[in-house]
């Protein structure tokens, strides 16, 4: 099972042969913490005017269902960069693409000196996954409230040191993405 | 000695209600493109080409700007595609996730993972623009007015950055007295340090003035400004600069503090080589 959840494990041959790359795509079926309860944590921004109304009223709307809060979707970045800062305790790097609205204070874990959080993690990714020795993205889509856009997505990739990569074979990998089944993300 | 200096500080301020008829997002970001092309390219002025060609990098972070790229209305890689057709050293990373302390996170990131041989110039930029005119983001009970532009800043990385650069997160959420206590502590014994602290009304001025006393602080320029944001501690240093010219090296931390209570500090020098531009406030044509 897990084998299927690591989709690619390919080695970079053409500007630095020494570096391997491994992906996981998954999407959020269903609700993460089954059987919690789960709080009303978003907040809509107040509409005042006519102009505030008109504005809300063009916005883009998505139809994928939102499964998850805000604290939901921090905690489960926080368990992955916890479990990753174990798997990996030297000379990780972590990007995320998370951005306002917060919705609530992020967990220590996420502010960390070893993370980044931005918008688009590709410009970082070109600059940084031949540079640093370990680079782990998690780029998702999770949506917390009607105003996002996306599909549940998340997409989680390594970086690293091919020496590296041959010593775990990709067990450390997915050692990572594993648990996410749990809260009900599975491999596309 | 401080490890870094600002070498250019520009705020180009933007007007509350920037449009007549508000055009679609993508004209707004070109628009908005254009004026971060300019203000970096004045602040760039002043530097020899062989100081350009040590430019790693140009952060773009902003608090408020966030509803355009979480609908959809526009990806960043759109705007990052504008601001590199307008020409060369303009952001291509856009970070907002640390609200006014984005500055600071950006700045801490970069000096973890630059190359030491790169490492030597860094462009941040700091954007936030009531693009759709919202009623929220033009007054609220948090920060009451709030004031808008466009800050650039380049900073030169001398040396080792250890305690120049605080980046932290409130423990309560008392943050505003946290960061005030935070602040305090970190300027003991830093006598020639002044400090450039957010903009807010004035009972929150007044936890200020009761809780740092006895420091230096440049005035709250909340009356002229309203809350700028990321930008309030640059624009209270760009302020105080051009009113007072600097003959020598002079010490600041410029403190930033955002809502969910993660706050970053940063002590630089200003000096007399400092480009310092203030433009007339700009609204859409």
């Amino acid at each position: 099972m897990l084998d299927s959840l690591v989709e690619n494990n390919k080695q970079i041959e053409s500007e630095q042969p020494s570096q391997s790359e491994l992906h996981f795509s998954g999407v959020l079926t269903r609700v993460p913490f089954v059987g919690k309860a789960s709080a009303a944590l978003a907040r809509y921004m107040p509409l005042e005017n006519e102009n505030d109304f008109d504005v809300f009223a063009e916005l883009p709307s998505s139809k994928s269902p939102i499964f998850l809060n805000f604290a939901e979707h921090y905690q489960i970045l926080d368990r992955l960069v916890t479990r990753a800062n174990t798997i990996w305790p030297d000379q990780l790097c972590i990007l995320i693409r998370l951005s306002m609205p917060g919705g609530m204070r992020l967990p220590k874990t996420l502010l960390a000196e070893n993370v980044l959080l931005m918008q688009d993690i590709k410009p970082e990714v070109k600059r940084l996954k031949l540079q640093v020795p370990r680079l782990l993205v998690i780029d998702d889509h999770l949506l917390r409230y009607q105003l996002e856009q996306g599909h549940n997505q998340m997409r989680i990739s390594l970086y690293q040191d091919k020496t590296q990569a041959l010593l775990s074979n990709g067990g450390d990998f997915k050692q990572l993405v594993g648990p996410l089944t749990e809260y009900g993300i599975t491999s596309l | 000695m401080s490890v870094l200096t600002v070498r250019g500080l520009g705020f180009q301020p933007l007007k509350t209600c920037l449009f007549d008829k508000r055009p679609k997002i993508a004209a707004s970001f070109d628009w908005l493109s254009g004026l971060i092309q300019a203000q970096t390219q004045q602040i760039l002025a002043g530097l020899s080409d062989a100081e350009k060609a040590q430019i790693d990098r140009h952060f773009l972070c902003s608090t408020m700007v966030e509803l355009p790229f979480t609908t959809g209305d526009i990806a960043w890689s759109e705007v990052a595609a504008q601001l590199a057709e307008k020409g060369p050293h303009n952001p291509d990373t856009y970070i907002n996730a640390y609200e006014c302390a984005s500055w600071g996170y950006s700045l801490r990131h970069y000096l973890t993972y630059a190359k030491p041989e790169k490492s030597r110039f860094l462009l941040v930029s700091i954007l936030d623009a009531n693009l759709y005119d919202l009623t929220f983001w033009r007054y609220n009970e948090n920060w009451h007015e709030s004031g808008f532009g466009i800050t650039t800043l380049l900073l030169e990385v001398t040396g080792e950055v250890t305690d120049e650069l605080i980046t932290q997160c409130a423990l309560t959420h008392n943050s505003m007295a946290e960061f005030a206590t935070v602040v305090r502590r970190t300027v003991t014994d830093k006598e020639d340090v002044c400090l450039a602290l957010p903009f807010f009304p004035d009972h929150i001025q007044e936890m200020f003035n009761k809780l740092l006393a006895k420091q230096r602080r440049l005035p709250d320029l909340h009356h002229n400004w309203g809350h700028c944001f990321g930008s309030d501690p640059w624009l209270s240093i760009l302020c105080h600069s051009l009113e007072n010219p600097p003959r020598e090296e002079q010490k600041y931390m410029a403190a930033s503090l955002a809502l969910n209570g993660y706050f970053a500090m940063a002590e630089v020098v200003v000096n007399q080589h400092t480009q310092l531009i203030l433009n007339e406030e700009a609204a859409y044509a």
